[in-house]
């Protein structure tokens, strides 16, 4: 990859269903390769966010997520719930899977994650990666990504903990007791931090931008662009929006996608 | 991985749902796995056999975890 990285800011803090509609939307836009890589950098306002083979009532307080106003949203990347608000800063990067041979699997987890780790580098920490999927900073979890292959391209997004509200966070989800016995899984998944709290004078402003030098440097581009969704895109995510996220049957009911 | 699951007298699956925090992909293969273990056994070497089958037709791959780790899973579920 040589292009410059196209790079969205679109998001939908009040609609966190739509944004997940969009989510999908551009990988499978890249997938059809309508379009180049993006990287897109977004928000929710208040809701929490599970992963594709979760069910919602294990893994949510709901009644503390309704009296709060919570929305909840499935996705369609594995992994585990996160609860999003205007303080936690969202990536998703959409691209092919590069060099040959290459498991997608280890593309994604072992090549494409080292963006966010550098964005963190670039402001100024020391991370590391922990359970394959989690990024730490002196012990403590900062940033869960997931991602997903279909065929030669490759998806991952991730939560980044800027300046969220750890006390609600701790509320609306449910840790299970059971996983934090189990010896394969670190705890760090449970033991959390913000960026805010580690070094309070990084702006969300510096966080955006080191997030996309870090998926240009990753992605080997020159430089990067800001621009709007497509057409079809939006059409694209407009149709994900109605028949699925904004559904009951695919949040709540583990419809199958 | 939670996994809860339905059988009959005989010890055979009626129903099964494999839920939680892991990564399957292609993420369709867990479907296709819930399905194909309905109507199995729930003992070792049927639900090994089930699984290891699903993971070859779709070239499957569980990151963190292995088909083994879910059969064990699968063996401790205990009826809702």
């Amino acid at each position: 990859m040589t292009k410059k990285l196209r790079v969205l800011l679109t998001e939908f803090p009040e609609n966190s269903h739509l944004n997940l509609a969009f989510e999908e939307a551009f990988f499978l836009s890249r997938c059809s390769e309508w379009t180049s890589d993006v990287l897109r950098i977004w928000r929710n306002e208040k809701a929490v966010v599970i992963g594709v083979f979760q069910k919602a009532e294990e893994e949510v307080d709901l009644d503390f997520a309704n009296s709060n106003g919570i929305q909840i949203v499935r996705r369609f990347t594995g992994g585990g719930a996160v609860y999003h608000d205007l303080g936690n800063i969202n990536f998703a990067l959409s691209t092919k899977i590069e060099g040959e041979g290459q498991r997608g699997v280890d593309f994604l987890y072992d090549h494409l994650i080292y963006g966010a780790i550098e964005a963190l580098r670039l402001l100024g920490f020391n991370p590391s990666k922990e359970n394959f999927n989690d990024i730490v900073i002196e012990g403590k979890k900062v940033i869960g990504v997931a991602g997903s292959i279909r065929k030669d391209c490759a998806f991952l997004h991730g939560a980044m903990l800027f300046s969220t509200d750890l006390t609600v966070l701790s509320k609306v989800l449910k840790v299970p007791l059971k996983k934090l016995q189990d010896k394969k899984i670190d705890s760090v998944k449970y033991r959390v931090s913000t960026l805010s709290q580690l070094k309070p004078e990084i702006e969300q402003k510096d966080v955006i931008l080191s997030l996309i030098e870090g998926f240009t440097k990753v992605l080997g581009a020159e430089g990067y662009y800001f621009d709007f969704p497509d057409k079809r895109e939006i059409e694209l995510a407009r149709r994900l929006y109605s028949e699925k996220y904004s559904t009951v049957s695919w949040n709540f009911e583990r419809r199958r996608p | 991985m939670r996994v809860k699951v339905e059988t009959d007298e005989q010890r055979v699956i009626q129903s099964i749902t494999i839920t939680g925090d892991f990564f399957l992909l292609p993420e369709n293969a867990l479907w296709k796995l819930e399905e194909r273990l309905k109507g199995a056994k729930l003992e070792r070497n049927e639900i090994i056999k089930k699984i290891e089958q699903v993971f070859e037709e779709t070239g499957a791959i569980v990151v963190g975890s292995t088909p083994q780790e879910i059969a064990e899973v699968i063996l401790e579920a205990r009826e809702p």
